[in-house]
């Protein structure tokens, strides 16, 4: 694989381009990558704006028929539905694990599967959400994709 | 296809953890010999619960407390009806009593491996967070 970098004081927006025939596993992770570590989030908070980087976020959580974006110490408000952020994130390292939540699994510090199917996730932060049992299995297949 | 997997599972144990129990109740005398048409019933018996927890479980997603009534339901009417139909609808009260403690304890063993198998996956699926993380 070749690796340009090219430098210069013309450009205010960084561009990234792949150039590639098939696109294999490796690639796949890279460009999920990539994507994880370019896209930004809007949030409002306290009559501010901020833009969010992917990284940063812990999971997404929709309540009353609003979004919000939960960080490590901070909660932002979000103009974006859940179904939309849902769409955009698929790819990436992102699992709906309920009807109004969708998770950042790189956040996670362990998982307990519950009765009945359910699941518990601890995140970094020491914050426990439940999984419903519609999307455990969902989330399980995404761990063990990105474990691999 | 992994939750069909599940009930298929849950299937296997029942009729495992049914037939040994009653091994070891005739070797006790305590229950009777089995013959294979006894087997099938078994077989019947435990597919049947499967089934009826697959349907509890479609149709009560979220009542946590009503769930858990109905799936001992859903254990011990294909139970109750099976043994009727067995005993050509001559069950005695005692033989009804055995048969609903000893599915309950059976439903009580399949409870627990399941849940310790769900355990087993947990403890590979926490190795994988640990290792995403490392790559991370």
């Amino acid at each position: 694989m070749k690796f340009i970098l090219e430098q210069s004081d013309e450009w205010s927006e960084v561009e990234i381009r792949v150039r590639c025939g098939q696109i294999d596993k490796a690639l796949e992770k890279l460009i999920e990558q990539i994507r994880f570590y370019g896209f930004s989030v809007i949030g409002e908070k306290d009559g501010e704006t901020f833009s969010i980087n992917l990284e940063q976020i812990f999971y997404f959580e929709a309540v009353d028929n609003r979004t919000y974006v939960y960080c490590q110490n901070n909660v932002y408000a979000c103009k974006q539905k859940l179904y939309e952020l849902e769409d955009k994130l698929e790819a990436m390292n992102f699992q709906r694990i309920s009807r109004s939540c969708i998770l950042n699994i790189y956040k996670l510090i362990s998982v307990k599967t519950l009765l009945y199917g359910r699941m518990e996730v601890t995140l970094e932060n020491g914050e426990k959400l439940i999984v419903s049992r519609h999307y455990a299995e969902l989330l399980k297949q995404k761990i063990e994709e990105q474990g691999v | 296809m992994q939750k069909i997997k599940q009930y298929i599972v849950i299937d296997c144990y029942a009729f495992t953890v049914i037939v040994l129990v009653n091994a070891l109740l005739q070797k006790c005398g305590i229950a009777k010999e089995q013959s294979l048409v006894s087997s099938l019933y078994i077989f019947l018996t435990s597919t049947l619960v499967a089934v009826f927890m697959c349907i509890t479980d479609q149709l009560m997603g979220k009542q946590k407390h009503l769930k858990r009534i109905f799936r001992i339901v859903d254990v011990l009417v294909p139970t109750f009806f099976m043994s009727m139909l067995q005993s050509k609808f001559h069950l005695s009260l005692k033989d009804l009593v055995m048969t609903v403690i000893f599915s309950l304890i059976a439903y009580g063993i399949v409870s627990l491996m399941m849940y310790l198998s769900w355990r087993e996956r947990d403890i590979k699926l926490n190795e994988n967070i640990q290792r995403m993380r490392r790559k991370k």
